[in-house]
């Protein structure tokens, strides 16, 4: 997925890395290096998602990120924190912050939350709705998933971590990503511990045909359309 | 010998022992002394009445000594004098006096049992003094047992009121005392605790608890202005040294991606995990050092351990059981507490994973969160080989590691850098509880004690 991306971030080197490293997935970047900067440029073309920095001169960015929803942008924004910073993550999400990343982020990281973020806003998920991918279907609000129509069992974990494959279907969904969705927490984990419950999910789906999970290498987990 | 006691209890209760026994002593020594001092006195007095009646060295002539005594009797008041004049066969020649046995000679004392008619308690003086005859003189000391008798009730007031003068004083300056040095201790606990802030409290009035505590803050300022310093200089290392690192990494990561890199790609990819590994160990030192600063606690929340442990076991689960482990949640009390969850759920992470690492094929690992009145224990249990006790403390250490024969991997992750249960004991502290490693007898039992 090819996206018009907004990176604002002032420290030079660092933005152009990104750049360079997003324009690498066939993202469209543009650079900003300061606050009101970021702000006109977002005045002036349309853009897909934006890439924020919080640490910003002369205007921080979640003075950047208020002032982009009062003027109703809702373009999806993610946020690039320090480390240990988790305080102000808060503050960010209730400013209407999407997602956020820690510096220095990863890049592959990066791509697979920022095309999470948009693909999120093209498909609204409405409450009751049921979730498919491929031949596997998904009720949310009934704790279900079937395969070619047959029932899966399984546990509370196996479930949530197909749903949010399922929801991010055909795109790479990373392991931190999957820690944080699926605990609620993102915490730094020494053991394959996704792996493991990725392969438990997959015995449990092969029971009624193929590995509909492909596994990116460096990355994470990509779940067939 | 026993030395002396140094805490404040046993100096003052020694104090007191000593205190009443001299205090004691000192009465019984006054009374005593006293006593014998009347006892002295009246025995000149008898002796003086004695030698009167028959002057030493002179044999006197029984009638005129019968008479000197019946006239002795007549012309002096002699209420509280009693004279007895016997012949060598007991009986009486003159006096005044009657006593119910036979006196010995020389002094003696005599007392209400001996029935001396017409008078009390006394001493006596019985004198051979020619002929066979003998004199007793027998001399009342009523009047200054009387005078003892109410000289006790003095000595029981005066010794009582200076008794409770001194236990009060005692007692109130060892409350100054073990007041002043409970404020010094509650500082230390809280800077343990990581709260540099605390201060000793100044009474203000610039005597020696003041000086002390002034300089104890002295003290703490200087400590933490240090410690300031030196975390900057590390975390400085590590936030400057993590952005090229990541840099790097990030370089790596895009490479492996690349279609050219296909031949490489193994390389790279044991490249770019290593580059991993470097940056875990850097987000884990940037933690331990934003939790001890003690910021995150103003993100405290009330939580459930037990829940939340139960939802850490389920987790790490599936890893365990890959490796031939298994791990059980034995109890899981309900465990209301105020923390920070995430940090509790890194702890949880940390402890399960250490244990998973570190131990072999066929381990059993068990988690209870128990909860009583004051505190939550949660107890991380496993069958290993254990960490022998000479290299506990040496785990704890920030980058200690432990070789386990046979067992490539380091006692504690992650990925081996030391740095897993110093992490683990900080978040510990954070919520002020303690991390305490046990040994199980086989294996290791990791206790955590967190206040509710």
């Amino acid at each position: 997925m090819s996206l018009r991306i907004l990176l604002v971030e002032d420290d030079r080197h660092l933005s152009r890395q990104l750049t360079e490293q997003l324009t690498h997935f066939e993202h469209d970047v543009a650079a900003a290096g300061d606050g009101p900067e970021a702000l006109s440029m977002l005045g002036s073309s349309a853009f897909d998602a934006v890439v924020l920095d919080w640490m910003l001169p002369s205007m921080d960015g979640i003075t950047v990120l208020r002032e982009m929803r009062a003027q109703d942008m809702t373009m999806p924004v993610l946020m690039l924190t320090a480390l240990g910073q988790t305080l102000d993550k808060v503050e960010g999400l209730e400013a209407g912050a999407d997602d956020y990343v820690v510096k220095p982020a990863d890049p592959l990281e990066l791509n697979a939350r920022l095309n999470a973020l948009v693909r999120g806003r093209r498909t609204s998920e409405q409450p009751g709705d049921t979730v498919a991918a491929g031949d596997i279907v998904i009720s949310p609000s009934r704790v279900m998933a079937w395969r070619g129509g047959q029932p899966l069992a399984l546990s509370q974990t196996e479930f949530r971590l197909l749903l949010e494959l399922a929801r991010d279907a055909g795109s790479v969904v990373t392991r931190p990503m999957l820690i944080e969705r699926i605990w609620g927490q993102d915490f730094t984990t020494t053991t394959n511990i996704v792996d493991a419950h990725i392969r438990q999910l997959r015995i449990k789906l092969q029971q009624h045909g193929d590995d509909p999970i492909g596994t990116v290498r460096g990355m994470g987990y990509v779940l067939r359309a | 010998m026993r030395p002396l006691p140094r805490s404040l209890r046993g100096l003052t209760i020694v104090f007191l022992a000593l205190f009443l026994t001299v205090t004691a002593l000192a009465g019984f020594g006054t009374f005593f002394a006293t006593a014998s001092m009347v006892r002295m006195l009246v025995d000149e007095r008898i002796e003086s009445e004695s030698e009167a009646l028959v002057p030493k060295g002179t044999v006197p002539v029984r009638e005129e000594l019968a008479r000197h005594i019946v006239e002795l009797n007549r012309q002096r008041d002699t209420g509280d004098l009693g004279v007895l004049l016997t012949d060598a066969r007991g009986d009486r020649i003159a006096g005044n006096a009657s006593f119910s046995r036979e006196l010995p000679l020389g002094y003696s004392s005599l007392g209400r049992q001996d029935r001396i008619v017409g008078l009390s308690a006394g001493r006596v003086l019985v004198r051979e003094v020619g002929g066979g005859m003998r004199l007793a003189v027998f001399a009342e000391t009523e009047p200054v047992d009387n005078y003892f008798a109410m000289r006790r009730r003095i000595y029981l007031a005066g010794f009582g009121a200076i008794i409770l003068v001194v236990l009060a004083g005692l007692l109130a300056f060892r409350r100054l005392v073990g007041k002043r040095i409970d404020a010094v201790r509650r500082t230390a606990e809280s800077i343990i605790e990581g709260d540099l802030t605390h201060r000793v409290p100044m009474p203000g009035d610039e005597g020696e608890f003041d000086q002390q505590a002034g300089a104890f803050n002295r003290m703490l300022d200087r400590i933490s202005l240090l410690m300031g310093e030196i975390r900057n200089v590390s975390n400085n290392i590590s936030h400057e040294m993590r952005t090229p690192l990541a840099r790097l990494r990030n370089e790596l990561a895009m490479l492996e991606q690349s279609a050219e890199a296909e031949p490489l790609r193994a390389r790279l990819a044991m490249a770019r995990e290593q580059a991993d590994e470097l940056l875990g160990m850097f987000a884990a030192m940037l933690r331990i050092a934003e939790i001890e600063n003690g910021s995150r606690r103003a993100g405290f929340r009330s939580l459930d351990l037990g829940a939340l442990a139960a939802e850490i076991v389920e987790m790490v689960q599936p890893v365990a059981e890959e490796r031939g482990q298994r791990v059980l949640m034995e109890r899981a009390d309900a465990a209301p507490l105020t923390g920070d969850r995430q940090m509790l759920s890194q702890l949880l992470v940390n402890m399960l994973e250490n244990a998973v690492r570190h131990t072999p094929r066929g381990t059993r690992i068990r988690v209870s969160v128990a909860r009583d009145a004051q505190a939550v224990v949660l107890v991380v249990t496993d069958d290993g080989p254990g960490i022998p006790a000479a290299q506990r403390a040496l785990v704890m250490r920030r980058f200690g590691r432990v070789q386990n024969a046979g067992q490539g991997e380091s006692r504690n992750g992650p990925q081996g850098h030391g740095l897993g249960l110093p992490l683990a004991e900080a978040i510990v502290r954070l919520h002020r509880g303690t991390l305490v490693l046990e040994d199980a007898g086989p294996g290791l039992r990791i206790v955590v004690t967190l206040p509710r």
